[in-house]
């Protein structure tokens, strides 16, 4: 009787552990971006040293060619920032996005770039970390590797598996930051994915009509995952309105020193 | 008492100025749409669709349509009358060479036909617009690269752009755009959702059928917006009155003599196809009949010509558009109820003999010919497939199995040789 009623006990009590145990592992709070393991590239800098580099070139109508620039030296993001570290820079600074981006989705794509962000939006994160935004020189002399003679960060024409670009037909074509390979100096997403922000302003001569002037335009670079190879180039500017946001603009951001986040 | 008369006289004047004015500007006055043809750069004819007023008695803003690939001009029939309404006038020309090719005249042409319309002497040079759709969307922002006076753009389905058009949409920011798309439509829906973020005119608007439920049955995109979602004309000319300015809308009589000789074919779905039907003078019943099929690039105008010579010969002639293209074997099924729309337009009707009634098709067709010959789903007894176009899939016709009809083949696009077929079989 004993041993009957013991064995009874023990298999309540396991049932109970066995309930326990299955209620702390679903209870438990899902943090943004659980759904993956953090990627340890996540952050990561790449140092470009003072001196004078290339921008330009001479096939394109809305620029300069070839001419050297003098930079100081800065630290540039090797990836667009992702929905998981903007996430984060909202619980901590409890900052209101004024574009379209949404924290639920974001959320369940924690390793795609933070998209669907004004202008302002972007500059804030830069803010809160102590960073700023590139100058559209800045991101360019990095696309392209600080070299003279390159048009696309991939060195040559990119194809559909090194960039991302031209999925013509796909509904959607972001993908994470990592998906393609890096350019030489090992910063990724420079050729297609994502537009974007930089903190330069398109020149003004070169717009008419009667409406732009209610506009502040800044210089997009870095192409799209809609764009066709021709324009997915380290020159290609694209002058886009600071109060708007888009599904496939993203941004990453420059410091003066090194930031860990 | 001189003072009096002079006053009444003034005011008479004034009276019959403003009486002028009021019937210069609601008069219901009749429109003509004209078939025209015009030059391109090169020489090269150009057919197109010209809706305007019968007596010009001002300037009027225009709006030239600009087709999609495997369209043609009778794609904007359905918008004449919403433009007309409005006081628009209408250039809606065939691109014959407009092809997915890098060749330059696919982009002359339209300069070209935007030159023609602006040359026009009673079209308003400052109010000019487009509609353009799929293919033409790209070309047709290439074409007004230097035509800062085109201020009004109607987007549908644009395909993928290059930077160099969507930086148009700021460079000239009185540019206004209409992006029409629907979700079936791919990435081209999300194009159109950049470029109207770029255009910085504030009259830029959108139609987006956004819910996979809407009713786009045939998931194709373009000028097929204005069979499945009529709504879709009177937006396109709201969008216009917005941007030109125009307050006033009075239903015109349009003088329809060119359309004589059209019909509108329904596909066993219930899509409208635009066709001419050209019978015989002095006819004999019950006559023979000819399905025409134009080939890739072209439209029913390729067989005006024969038409009139095969009527003359006692022969009716049916030459339908191409609707909805050909060329995939996932799209067969689609184009497949056109054809057979077409058929039973012709075999309902008591005029034409069943047993003598021939089919053509031209090298594009030659995919849903050969899926539509060997399973003997054609109800006729004739048929001739014919080489014309730059595609025929790589089907030889000769190794079909066409055992149960009379089977012609010709190896080079020769209408004279198709006459004589046709002439000598029927």
């Amino acid at each position: 009787m004993m041993k009957i009623f013991g064995l009874r006990r023990a298999c309540v009590l396991g049932f109970i552990l066995f309930l326990l145990i299955l209620f702390s592992v679903v209870a438990v709070p899902q943090l943004p971006g659980d759904d993956a393991e953090p990627d340890p590239r996540i952050g990561a800098q790449v140092f470009i040293r003072s001196g004078n580099y290339h921008v330009g070139n001479p096939t394109e109508t809305d620029t300069h060619s070839h001419r050297l620039m003098a930079f100081r030296g800065f630290y540039i993001d090797t990836h667009p920032v992702t929905n998981f570290q903007y996430v984060e820079f909202i619980n901590r600074s409890r900052y209101h996005p004024r574009g379209k981006f949404s924290i639920e989705e974001a959320r369940k794509h924690s390793w795609l770039p933070a998209t669907g962000l004004i202008y302002a939006d972007a500059e804030a994160f830069a803010d809160f970390y102590q960073k700023r935004l590139p100058t559209e020189w800045e991101w360019e002399i990095a696309a392209r590797s600080l070299e003279k003679n390159v048009l696309y960060a991939t060195g040559s024409l990119p194809t559909l598996e090194t960039g991302n670009f031209y999925r013509y037909k796909q509904k959607n074509g972001v993908t994470p930051g990592f998906s393609y390979p890096p350019n030489k100096l090992g910063i990724y997403g420079m050729a297609g994915n994502v537009f974007e922000w930089t903190s330069s302003l398109y020149p003004i001569e070169k717009l008419k009509g009667a409406y732009f002037q209610k506009y502040r335009l800044m210089v997009l670079r870095g192409g799209a995952w809609t764009n066709i190879p021709h324009d997915v180039r380290v020159t290609t500017r694209t002058p886009f309105p600071a109060s708007r946001s888009l599904e496939w603009l993203g941004f990453r951001c420059v410091s003066d020193k090194p930031v860990q986040h | 008492m001189k003072r009096i008369i002079v006053t009444a006289t003034v005011l008479f004047i004034a009276l019959l100025i403003l009486v002028y004015f009021i019937f210069l500007h609601t008069g219901n006055q009749n429109w003509i749409l004209d078939d025209i043809q015009f030059k391109a750069r090169d020489g090269f004819v150009l057919d197109a669709y010209l809706l305007r007023p019968e007596v010009p008695r001002s300037k009027y803003p225009a709006v030239a349509c600009f087709h999609q690939l495997w369209g043609n001009r009778d794609d904007f029939l359905n918008l004449f009358p919403k433009l007309a309404e409005a006081g628009i006038v209408v250039l809606a020309p065939n691109f014959p060479r407009q092809q997915p090719t890098y060749d330059p005249k696919r982009i002359s042409d339209l300069r070209d036909a935007l030159d023609f319309m602006e040359s026009i002497d009673y079209v308003d040079g400052q109010k000019l617009g487009m509609v353009t759709a799929s293919f033409s969307v790209e070309t047709g922002m290439t074409a007004i690269n230097r035509k800062p006076n085109v201020i009004a753009s109607v987007m549908i389905s644009g395909q993928i752009l290059r930077e160099n058009s969507r930086k148009r949409l700021t460079h000239n920011s009185n540019l206004a755009i209409f992006n029409i798309a629907s979700v079936h439509d791919g990435s081209h829906y999300m194009i159109m959702k950049e470029c109207l973020a770029r255009s910085l005119n504030p009259f830029s608007r959108s139609f987006f059928i956004e819910k996979q439920e809407d009713p786009f049955s045939i998931q194709a995109h373009g000028t097929f917006v204005f069979d499945e979602i009529p709504d879709s004309l009177g937006r396109i000319q709201q969008f216009f009155m917005d941007v030109f300015g125009i307050s006033i809308k009075n239903e015109k009589l349009i003088d329809k003599e060119v359309l004589k000789n059209t019909v509108y074919l329904s596909s066993t779905d219930g899509l409208p196809v635009v066709a001419t039907l050209k019978l015989p003078e002095s006819p004999h019943h019950p006559m023979p009949a000819v399905i025409l099929y134009p080939p890739q690039f072209k439209s029913r105008v390729y067989y005006d010509k024969l038409a009139d010579r095969l009527a003359e010969n006692g022969i009716a002639v049916l030459a339908p558009n191409t609707k909805r293209t050909c060329r995939e074997p996932a799209k067969l099924h689609l184009c497949d109820k056109e054809i057979q729309g077409a058929i039973q337009y012709i075999l309902k009707d008591g005029r034409f003999d069943p047993s003598r009634i021939a089919l053509v098709f031209p090298s594009f067709y030659f995919l849903i010919a050969r899926q539509m010959i060997e399973n003997r789903e054609i109800p006729v007894k004739m048929v001739v497939m014919m080489e014309a176009g730059p595609k025929n899939y790589g089907i030889n016709p000769r190794k079909m199995d066409h055992a149960g009809y009379c089977f012609h083949y010709l190896k080079k696009p020769s209408l004279g040789r198709l006459k004589y077929v046709l002439l000598n079989s029927l």
